[in-house]
């Protein structure tokens, strides 16, 4: 009998596969249960856990789980609604608006002048 | 082969072919139900003894000499076809779920044990769920292209089709290119994702390094005899 000549490989290859599948599967089965009862389920319900996970990340202590939540949107702003400004929550925003001074049409030629003007004269700079 | 069609041992022959099909199909059956149902995550303890019986019916043909798919083809196949269900559905409700009661208590819940990219401002950009960096396109593209890919890959390939290996070989490497970019993607953003959580890194680690199913099949199927695997 002639062995297959990639045998150890296969052999490594199928335990490795035997493992992961095994942890994959029982992962799959486990995991929101797991993550449901480590944050009190069924002694709390799910909607206020989810309210308190709202109000974690939003910072706030008067965010609301809404459910259901409406099929059609009335209000397209996204979560958290009526916020008057998510920088005050979290910080700088995604995606950020920095305001970018855009230059102009050529406009570069007057901006590298003024600098070129500013560094062969420093001090004079300084002056006016 | 003519000895197919003449001599004595040849009706046996295929009585035993036909029962290896019976059994090999009876078996695949319980395995693709318990597959979809641990896919589906919530229902997955369900589909354990489903899955676990359809082993057992490969397995116990293959105690008779029943000519059934190898042992290590229907773990590499199943372990492909579980993966990808479990990931496309996992994308899938935060792109398009993001607002039920359960996925918002889930993700998030799972956010802040593991990974805060499912945490961290979550709901707030125009499409909902995760605001993490990127996560969004990589949900898309796995979710809608990759592992729908992968299911199928892992079927044809089950089925021992030559298209299936050839599929299980693109979306492997497709895979690879997945998991390289989405590495460097939460490594980038470390410092966000990975910040007053529960459980970090070693969380990461814990739940994820199971899914590098492309390493662990690749080396399989370059060392593998093509010709096991029919033309149609």
């Amino acid at each position: 009998m002639s062995a297959h000549p990639h045998q150890r490989l296969h052999r490594v290859v199928f335990v490795a596969a035997a493992v992961c599948l095994v942890i994959q599967v029982i992962e799959g089965a486990l995991f929101i249960p797991f993550v449901l009862i480590y944050l009190g389920f069924p002694q709390v319900g799910v909607q206020e856990i989810c309210r308190e996970l709202y109000n974690i990340t939003y910072q706030a202590d008067n965010r609301e789980c809404r459910y259901p939540y409406p099929l059609v949107f009335q209000d397209p702003t996204p979560e958290p609604w009526r916020e008057e400004n998510k920088e005050h929550v979290f910080g700088t925003v995604t995606p950020p608006r920095p305001h970018y001074d855009v230059p102009g049409w050529r406009e570069m030629i007057a901006i590298v002048e003024r600098r070129r003007a500013a560094e062969a004269n420093p001090s004079g700079a300084k002056r006016e | 082969m003519s000895s197919s069609q003449s001599g004595s041992a040849a009706p046996g022959y295929d009585a035993l072919l036909g029962r290896a099909a019976d059994v090999q199909k009876r078996a695949d059956r319980h395995l693709i139900i318990g597959s979809v149902l641990i896919g589906t995550m919530l229902l997955g303890l369900f589909g354990l003894p489903f899955f676990l019986y359809g082993l057992w019916l490969l397995y116990k043909a293959e105690r008779e000499g029943l000519p059934v798919r190898p042992t290590i083809m229907t773990f590499l196949g199943y372990l492909v076809l579980v993966d990808g269900a479990m990931n496309t559905l996992g994308a899938m409700i935060d792109v398009l779920a993001n607002h039920s009661l359960i996925v918002r208590t889930f993700i998030m819940g799972t956010g802040l044990v593991f990974d805060a990219g499912y945490f961290w401002q979550y709901n707030t950009l125009l499409l909902g769920g995760a605001s993490a960096p990127g996560e969004k396109a990589f949900e898309v593209a796995n979710g809608v292209v990759l592992f729908p890919m992968r299911i199928v890959a892992a079927w044809g390939f089950l089925n021992m089709k030559r298209w299936g290996l050839q599929w299980m070989v693109i979306t492997c490497w497709m895979g690879v290119y997945a998991w390289v970019a989405y590495m460097w993607n939460i490594t980038t953003y470390s410092e966000m994702r990975f910040t007053d959580v529960l459980a970090p890194v070693w969380g990461w680690w814990l739940y994820n390094i199971w899914y590098v199913t492309p390493f662990i099949v690749m080396p399989y199927l370059y060392t593998i005899n093509r010709e096991m695997f029919t033309d149609d």
